[in-house]
């Protein structure tokens, strides 16, 4: 049984609030615990997906929610399930004879076949559509917990006692679901995500971190995040109590969550270096795509998101390429210079690191971005938005309030037979699905980028 | 070299005397069989005509042609032996049952009028004995509720309403006698349809230089998978329904007098063959189709059985998905996710269910079959959907 809680932090979950949630204190006082590094970039599409097939997203073609299908300037998809062809466990299980229940783990909506049960993940676009296999469990889940929440909406409010009750009304319906499928259903794998961690994060996050610049000491939200973890760690002891003695139980997540101190607007950077033309001035804050680029005058373009994706305007590449190919590498290289030097809104140095995707993922399929960026050790993050007063630097989130940014490193806690008490050893978020198929005694298909845990966690 | 398929809807492969039938005249079908190669275990793509007949023109599995009800629209860029044939010279021509139905929508079929009666297809040949040429011939003889014109609509349905009552009465002297009026039907496809069909390739002095490929759609049955006999409402239960042998174990029969060795394959084939197959025999390049040629088999080579997956479907949409590998059989309800599973050499009339012990192997190819069937593009406000929420959560 795997139970994935997006975007849990290890320092907090691990550490600081060990001795206030019991029943995962009590699964790290059995197993084994520890950091669990996540891919590049670490974000929940692609991060759960590798985490499930044990491969990189180079080797998924996926690098982000919106990815270019091709070398066009519109041509690009949003990653949905669709998008995956590597097989993940359930695939597995499935070709093993075994079933599974695989409830709104990131990659999963338009839902696929499989030996089991599959509920659609966090991007189904709602109720209507045909969220799960196979489909008369649609019906079953009215019933359970009425209308099913994929995820919170309006989650850009500045309500914040409203976004508390989404998240703990989408909370409480998907683990009332998932007990009754646990319970219902036959499996031999059983995998959950939560998305409320996440949203917690980017929604409270400065309540209750004195180092966030925002912060006030005093306010009513100090403990919301801590109040929510206790929330959760109640309702997966509820749902263990439907796991019998032979499961093992894994708590995982995708990537951490740390605060954030601002935004790089990539964009407007790439303007204002004269790499990036517009076909027009724009007005106020805008997306490239409103104000429209003159692709023959631009070098480079970016997309936003938590992380930056730059793409080179290459000749004989792109429709209306600028950079002659032979010059593409000089070039790559001193735009990943001049983007490693952006410095924050004082003027001073953050630790910005630039990747050039081969390097991260040997031969990336798919489009990849020519380069990869992840600003100032994540506590920045990257926006896609030109023009307005802001700058280069933004304070604020364009899209509204945001509190935290991802941290490289996930979590998880282990526990059950074959599980000795070893206590903390870090691990990689590729090394989850191996472990996995060792434990369900399910062959390792060829290819798997991760290693398996178990021999390491058998002994003491 | 010319080619004629002759397809005898509805016709089940144990009335025949070449597939062990007793009691029933089938000699001239018996003959060709003897003549060619015939194929033990042939194996539908699906058990009703619309799915089916797509698949043996296009090589394609149903579920993945997609033409899954009349109404449906097969993709445009879809190859077909038609289109195959015809881009290599050949004369094209199709008799079906009736033109508002089979190959409405497929210009290139080039259907040119009725096959309840062959007259217009042997003027058809007479026209163009001196080309090479592919006629498909779709006969409806074999059809419930026989002896009838499909387009005399009135009659055909009286009779049919009829038939189906005669189920509903599960009376067995009923029973008997729709059962005598279709093996009848058989008898008549075979000595007088099919036998008056190789009389005239004879007397135009076609038969050394065509290969003629016979074959059914699917088989038939009258209520014997349901209780209470009620459910049988119409003739989609008579075969469309289920996917059991009696319905999906189709003949196929391949004969050219000089050119194939007469033989016999026992290795599981299925209609999706006949597609790469008659390509093949004509020299002509291969088509990208789920079916293989099975020329290697007719000269002896045994590769094993191929796997077969067939569609069920209802109202034009997939409801099923069985995979069928000897020994076993798997059917998979996509909306329910319920399995059956078979195991044929110890259970031929798939009575006994056991999904838990299917091997693993043919789930692993029923999931992945039905994933391939499935689109999965989303709608634009689908998408507009996720990407304003994606764009509220700051990713975009």
């Amino acid at each position: 049984m795997l139970i994935g809680l997006d975007c849990a932090e290890p320092s907090l979950v691990l550490e600081r609030w060990r001795d206030k949630l019991s029943t995962l204190a009590g699964l790290m006082e059995r197993g084994a615990y520890g950091r669990l590094t996540s891919v590049i970039p670490p974000i929940t599409v692609p991060a759960w997906s590798c985490m499930m097939s044990s491969k990189t997203p180079g080797d998924l073609g996926v690098y982000g929610f919106r990815n270019r299908s091709d070398h066009t300037y519109d041509g690009g998809f949003i990653a949905m399930s669709t998008a995956i062809k590597e097989p993940r466990l359930w695939d597995l299980v499935t070709r093993a004879g075994g079933s599974s229940v695989v409830l709104s783990v990131p990659g999963t909506y338009p839902p696929r076949p499989l030996s089991g049960v599959m509920v659609g993940c966090f991007l189904t676009p709602g109720l209507e559509s045909k969220y799960t296999y196979p489909a008369s469990l649609r019906d079953e889940i009215a019933d359970v917990v009425g209308e099913y929440i994929f995820d919170t909406k309006d989650f850009r409010t500045d309500d914040k006692d409203y976004l508390l009750g989404q998240v703990y009304e989408m909370t409480n319906r998907r683990f009332a679901l998932a007990e009754h499928l646990a319970e219902n259903k036959p499996w031999t794998f059983f995998a959950m995500v939560e998305m409320g961690p996440d949203r917690m994060h980017h929604g409270f996050w400065k309540y209750m971190d004195p180092e966030h610049r925002k912060h006030e000491p005093g306010n009513p939200y100090e403990t919301a995040i801590l109040d929510y973890h206790r929330h959760v760690d109640g309702l997966i002891g509820r749902l263990l109590e439907h796991a019998d003695e032979d499961t093992v139980v894994f708590v995982v997540s995708d990537h951490g969550a740390k605060r954030l101190d601002g935004g790089i607007r990539i964009n407007e950077w790439l303007r204002c270096e004269g790499l990036l033309a517009t076909l027009a001035e724009p007005e106020g804050v805008s997306s490239l795509r409103d104000v429209g680029v003159d692709w023959s005058r631009t070098t480079a373009w970016g997309e936003g998101g938590y992380y930056a994706r730059v793409f080179l305007n290459v000749q004989g590449r792109e429709p209306e390429g600028t950079i002659p190919p032979d010059k593409y590498e000089a070039v790559r290289d001193d735009l990943a210079r001049r983007i490693a030097d952006i410095p924050d809104d004082a003027g001073n140095l953050i630790p910005t690191a630039v990747y050039k995707p081969e390097e991260l993922y040997g031969e990336p399929k798919g489009v990849a971005p020519d380069l990869i960026v992840v600003f100032g050790d994540l506590l920045w993050r990257s926006v896609g938005t030109i023009g307005g007063d802001e700058g280069i630097q933004t304070l604020e989130n364009d899209t509204g309030p945001d509190d935290a940014n991802h941290a490289q490193d996930g979590l998880y806690i282990v526990a059950g037979p074959g599980i000795q008490a070893t206590g903390r050893s870090d691990a990689h978020l590729l090394d989850i699905a191996p472990t996995v198929l060792e434990l369900l005694e399910i062959e390792e298909p060829p290819g798997m980028r991760g290693r398996s845990m178990v021999p390491a966690l058998a002994e003491r | 070299m010319n080619v004629v398929v002759y397809v005898s809807d509805a016709l089940r492969t144990d009335h025949l005397g070449c597939y062990g039938a007793r009691y029933i005249n089938t000699r001239t079908i018996d003959e060709l069989a003897a003549d060619g190669v015939r194929f033990d275990q042939a194996i539908s793509a699906a058990p009703w005509t619309a799915p089916s007949t797509t698949s043996i023109v296009t090589g394609l599995n149903a579920h993945h042609h997609g033409y899954l009800h009349w109404d449906a629209q097969l993709d445009p860029t879809t190859e077909t032996l038609f289109r195959a044939f015809s881009a290599h010279g050949y004369q094209v021509g199709s008799f079906v049952f009736d033109k508002n139905y089979l190959f409405k929508d497929l210009p290139e079929a080039n259907v040119l009028g009725t096959s309840e009666t062959l007259d217009r297809a042997f003027a058809w040949l007479r026209a163009n004995r001196a080309n090479p040429f592919f006629l498909y011939v779709h006969n409806w003889a074999t059809h419930m509720p026989y002896d009838i014109l499909h387009a005399d609509r009135k009659d055909w349905l009286s009779a049919k309403q009829e038939i189906i009552e005669g189920i509903q009465s599960d009376s067995a002297s009923a029973l008997e006698s729709m059962r005598e009026s279709y093996r009848k039907a058989v008898e008549r496809q075979s000595e007088v349809l099919v036998a008056s069909f190789l009389e005239e390739l004879e007397t135009l002095g076609l038969l050394e230089n065509t290969v003629f490929a016979f074959l059914s759609d699917h088989g038939e049955s009258w209520g014997e998978r349901f209780s209470p006999k009620e459910d049988v409402k119409g003739v989609y239960h008579m075969h469309g329904a289920t996917l059991y042998d009696e319905i999906v174990h189709v003949q196929l029969i391949l004969s050219a007098r000089g050119t194939i060795e007469p033989g016999t394959v026992p290795a599981q084939v299925r209609a999706i063959d006949l597609m790469p197959t008659l390509l093949d025999l004509a020299g002509l390049p291969a088509r990208d189709t789920d079916g293989e040629s099975l020329v290697p088999l007719m000269s002896g080579s045994n590769d094993g059985d191929r796997p077969a997956i067939i569609a069920g479907t209802d109202m034009g949409a997939l409801t099923k998905l069985a995979v069928r590998m000897p020994p076993w059989k798997l059917i998979l309800d996509v909306e329910s996710g319920e399995e059956e599973a078979y195991r044929l050499d110890v259970d031929p009339r798939e009575l006994d269910s056991r999904p838990a012990d299917a091997p693993p192997a043919l789930r692993e190819i029923v999931f992945r079959e039905l994933e391939s069937a499935e689109r999965h593009e989303l709608t634009e406000e689908e998408e507009a959907t996720v990407a304003k929420r994606l764009a509220d959560l700051g990713y975009l």
